[in-house]
Order: structure tokens, then sequence, then C-alpha cells
């Protein structure tokens, strides 16, 4: 049984296990670990099975979407005129996740393997790494793995001895978080700027340079060689059918121990926060962002929808007490999304805490969808004039209303990932936004200068 | 004919070639060889690069202004990017930003005048746990404090 401080006392880590281990990123340490043997037990079976095990598995893509990653492999037709192509989604870029940059840096041939399973089961002979340019570490890293693997005879003419031809490159991108959307990330890869596609066709049908293409994220394809090792009752038995196998969670903010934690799917949110730590300096918490920056805010108020069928109110959970799985944190109001969950104490503002996203989603959108383009500018500019005291109430539902016109209106979900946590934050602190008129401006104090801290979570190379 | 890009360059671009069933896949990595080599996307690197994987120029432009990781016009020797975005912000970045105006002497989007730093912000580095932090030289510099932060900058040499 393999713990460490990142994880529930007792629960055996999988997916981060190798974190913990030195020069735990080599060929050797992963092979002496069981590595590869995953791939040895999908490669004796038909591409068929291999996709049916996935299914069975249920394995949601990790990403933020949670598509199932064997429905989605079974949308590549098994007869194509062009090339298929397996893509391997590194750009991890929402803000408060950095978990698949641990998995690249620090266990790179577990994702090299579960993508060569899923290129098996999908008839692709060629991979495609895709990671962030800021990725430094990470890249050098997985280019290392890469040419080990091709020296152990894991990628080349053969896999394992077995005759199936199967190359791997890694692409790097060079800053632009719109091309973590799957048919962006395919533009920026031929060479294009990110500009998501219009969708249908989808990519297992008209993807890279035209050929049928899966792109999968970091650790989805991570899952893939466990469910082969490991078995699918396994995988199952960590959280519920709709929601298997382990997780990776990045904690951020204002908790006292950050990190990335691994935990069974479903385990409780104000576990996980109690498991780090607690909410830091003995405060309260105002607010957990759940999911990553783009997923509406979860408060400590009781969640009717949450509870138990019939159950008193006196008895219904928090939202902040959530299972943390898609479908839970969907029923809790909010997105599981990408898992990069940020804590919030008492003492935030939340109006400068949503200009400051603001700022974000207007320096990422593509420019390509007008309601886009221009709404996340004009909501981020109000929402900093709010801030500074300089709006009136009248601004707070241009705000809400601008950004009711974002909602479902563009090619990829860019304006929604801004115009949801306007709206939510603008429901659950509505009140705040409207004292800042009332005050001229921002009371709370400044964020203060505290680093995260714990040098475990440093790229040291 | 070639205006600025090195035969080493040149070579570096042409072996990435069999890796893509197109030559115009090749154009965001050639921007980054054509940077380190040159230090910027000039007018001269975008005609040089479109030239190699016949395309046209104004697929190069297009391209190199749309990725904020390439520079369009001359910058530092390194530049230091600073993220601004919301996990870093809850550990005080704004500090961070100020403590590096104030080190250096320019304000963001500017460079030194003796040509050794840019500083630009960045919107999220995915070293959220690790914050503040900020990138250079295609490294993180994580956990900043004020003295960590001048220490590492009065170090770029």
């Amino acid at each position: 049984m393999t713990t460490h401080p990142y994880a529930p006392q007792g629960f055996e880590v999988t997916l981060s296990k190798r974190w913990f281990v030195a020069k735990g990123y080599t060929y050797e340490t992963y092979v002496k670990d069981g590595g590869y043997e995953g791939l040895k037990k999908a490669l004796a079976l038909e591409p068929g099975e291999v996709i049916d095990t996935v299914k069975k598995c249920n394995l949601r893509g990790r990403g933020g979407a949670g598509f199932p990653a064997g429905i989605k492999w079974s949308f590549v037709p098994k007869e194509a005129e062009k090339p298929k192509y397996l893509v391997v989604n590194g750009d991890e870029s929402e803000p408060g996740t950095y978990k698949d940059r641990y998995v690249l840096s620090r266990d790179p041939h577990m994702v090299i393997e579960g993508a060569a399973i899923a290129a098996y089961a999908i008839g692709a002979h060629q991979i495609y790494f895709y990671l962030r340019g800021e990725f430094g570490l990470p890249r050098r890293r997985l280019e290392a793995a890469v040419a080990e693997a091709y020296d152990k005879g894991i990628l080349g003419d053969s896999v394992l001895g077995k005759p199936y031809k199967l190359n791997a490159a890694v692409h790097r991108g060079a800053g632009a978080y719109i091309c973590g959307e799957e048919t962006a990330l395919l533009e920026s890869l031929e060479g294009k700027i990110g500009r998501p596609r219009l969708k249908p066709p989808f990519p297992a049908v008209v993807g890279a340079f035209g050929g049928p293409t899966i792109v999968n994220n970091v650790e989805t394809l991570s899952c893939v060689p466990l469910i082969f090792t490991r078995g699918v009752d396994w995988f199952l038995s960590m959280g519920s059918a709709k929601n298997g196998g382990p997780k990776i969670i990045c904690l951020s903010g204002h908790v006292e121990r950050p990190g990335v934690y691994e935990v069974p799917n479903g385990f409780p949110c104000n576990k996980l926060i109690e498991l780090a730590g607690g909410v830091w300096k003995g405060r309260k918490l105002k607010a957990v962002i759940p999911g990553g920056s783009s997923t509406p805010l979860l408060v400590p108020h009781a969640c009717q929808a949450l509870a138990a069928e019939g159950a008193p109110e006196s008895d219904w959970p928090l939202e902040t007490d959530t299972p943390l799985d898609f479908d839970s944190v969907a029923r809790a109001g909010s997105m599981f999304g990408s898992a990069g969950m940020i804590v919030l104490d008492e003492n935030t503002c939340m109006v400068r805490t949503l200009a400051i996203l603001g700022n974000f989603y207007a320096h990422e959108s593509c420019g390509q969808c007008t309601p886009c383009r221009e709404g996340t500018g004009w909501n981020t500019k109000m929402l900093w004039r709010l801030e500074r005291g300089e709006a009136t109430e009248d601004d707070i539902d241009t705000i809400n209303s601008a950004s009711s016109h974002m909602l479902g209106m563009t090619i990829c979900p860019l304006a929604d990932a801004f115009a949801m946590p306007v709206q939510s934050y603008l429901k659950k602190f509505r009140e705040e936004f409207v004292e800042h008129v009332r005050r001229k401006g921002c009371w709370f104090p400044p964020f203060e200068l505290s680093p995260h801290g714990d040098p475990f979570w440093e790229d040291t190379p | 004919m070639v205006r600025v890009l090195s035969q080493e360059t040149i070579a570096n671009i042409e072996k990435l070639f069999p890796r893509y069933p197109t030559r115009m896949a090749v154009l965001i990595p050639a921007l980054h060889l054509a940077q380190n080599q040159v230090g910027h996307i000039s007018e001269e690197v975008e005609l040089d690069i479109a030239e190699l994987l016949d395309v046209p120029p104004t697929r190069v432009r297009e391209v190199a202004t749309f990725y904020t990781m390439f520079h369009t016009k001359t910058a530092g020797k390194h530049t230091v990017r600073i993220c601004r975005n919301l996990s870093c912000q809850l550990r005080g970045a704004e500090q961070i930003m100020q403590k590096a105006k104030e080190v250096l002497g320019i304000d963001f989007g500017e460079t030194t005048a003796d040509g050794r730093i840019t500083l630009e912000h960045d919107e999220c580095l995915a070293a959220c746990g690790t914050g503040p932090a900020l990138w250079c030289d295609d490294n993180l510099v994580e956990n900043l404090t004020e003295e960590k932060l001048e220490k590492f900058l009065v170090g770029l040499k």
C-alpha cells in the first residue's frame, strides 16, 4: 500500500505514486513498478475489445468535459481513407489546474503507455503530444521518455514485439489558453492560429490533417494502463458506476497545504479541504471554485439537491460538502471540470476575484465570435470599474445581462467559461457587488503576499 | 534566398518535416527555433520561414502575432513573465508585480535600457500550487517572495 502526504490515510495511490519516488520519471523505475504491463495486456486483445473494456469503466475525460473516453474512441470509423491520429492534450491552462504538469514531468511513461493503448484501440499509427508552450520541465522529461520508449521497442516499427507501427512526437504550443479546446488544438497543431472549429464534423471523424482523430487529456490517458493491469472492477470500485477511478485534484488559494491530492472519485469536498489542513490562518471558508476558474462557485450553504429525498432542511449537506465527481458537483450547481479547486477565505473580495478572471478570459478570447470577443472585454472593464468604486447599480444589471447574451452563443465554450462564473458570483454575492457601489469601492484588504510554499511541488530538474 | 536564419536553425527546422504530413504543421515549432536564434520574429524571419515551409508570409505573420510567446518586436535577452491569475493573486502576486517594476525600473511590456530583461504579465502558468510564480528562459521560478524575486532578477545576466 502506497500512500503519501497528499492522499487520504490508507488510500492506495496509483496515478501519483511515482511522483514521490526518486527518478520516478525514468523508464527503469516505471518498468520495475509494473509499467507497460497494461500495454502488453491490451495488445493481446482485439482493438474493439480494448475499447469495450474502457467503455465498461466509464472512464470520463479528465480535461474538463467529462465525456466517457471509451465512447469517444468508438466514434472513430474502422476504415478511413486518411491516417488516424491520437492527440494528447497537454495544453493545461485552465486557471487553478496544474495536475498534468506533474503527470508529464514526474511520470511521463504512464501517459505514453496510455496513449499507446489508445492509439492501438482506434487504429492510429501516429501520436502527437501537444504541450503548452510554457511547459519547460514537463516537455523535456516527456521528450526524454519518448526517446527511451523508442529505444526500448515501445514505439517504432513494432510495439513490444507486435508488428504495429507507432510513432510519437512532442509538439510545443506557444501561449494560448484556447488551444486546450480540442478543435483549436488541432488547428494549432496544423500550424494555424487557435480558432475552434464548428462541430460537426467531430474530430473523431475529421480531425488532425483531415483524418479521424481522438484528443484525450493527459490524466485521462494515464488512467488507461491501470484499467488493464488492475481491471474494470477495481476501477469501478472507486466512486460510483458513472464516475469511477482514481482522481487527482489541484488545490490552491487559501488552504494551509496546497498541492495535488489523489483521492477516489466522489471524495467529499469538505474532507479534501480538511486534508489540506483547512482554510488557512484559521479563517472561515467563503467559497470554493471546484473545477477550474470557469466553474460556478460552491458556498457553505445548505443544498437540497445533495440531500436524500424528503430529508428535513436541517439534514441538508452544504454545497461545499459535495462529493467530488462530475455528477455530484453538477447537482450542487457547479462543474467538476478540470479539478482545479481554488479555495477562497472570508477576506476575499468577490468583485476583484471575478475581475481578475475577466482579465484572463478577455486576453484569451480568440476573437472569432462577437459575443465572446466583446463580452469578455466589456464585462471585465465594468467589473474593474465596480472594484474602483466608479460604477452604478445599473452596471451590475448590465454585467448580468451581457453575460446572459454570451451563454451558448459562440462556437466554443470560452464565452460560457466566463459568463458562468459571472452569473454565479452575482447570484451568490449580489449584496457584495451592490455594496461596492454604495461604499464607492472595495473595502476588503489586499491579497497578502504569502507563497503557497511547499518546495515539493516546484519543478526540480 | 535566406535572409537571417542560420544554417543550424534551418537544419533544425527541416529535421521536423518528417514528423508531420504537412510542412505548415512545422510553423509553430519553426517560429520557436527562429526566435531562439534571432530573439524576435522580424519581417525577415517571417519571410525566411514562409519560403522554407512554402506558406504565404501573411500566414506566418498571423500565427506569430496570435500566440503570446512570440515577440514581434525586439525583446530583451530574457523575458520574465509573471503570472497575474487568480491562484497567484490570492497569494500576493500583485505585490510581486510591483516589486518587479521597482527592481527593474520599467513597466510591464517594457525592456530594460541595457536590453537585459523584458517584463511581461502571464495569464496562468499552470503553477497554481506554487504561486506567486514567474516563467523565464523555459523554467519556472516558484513560491516567490520579494527577496527571492529580487535575487532572481539581479542574477539574470
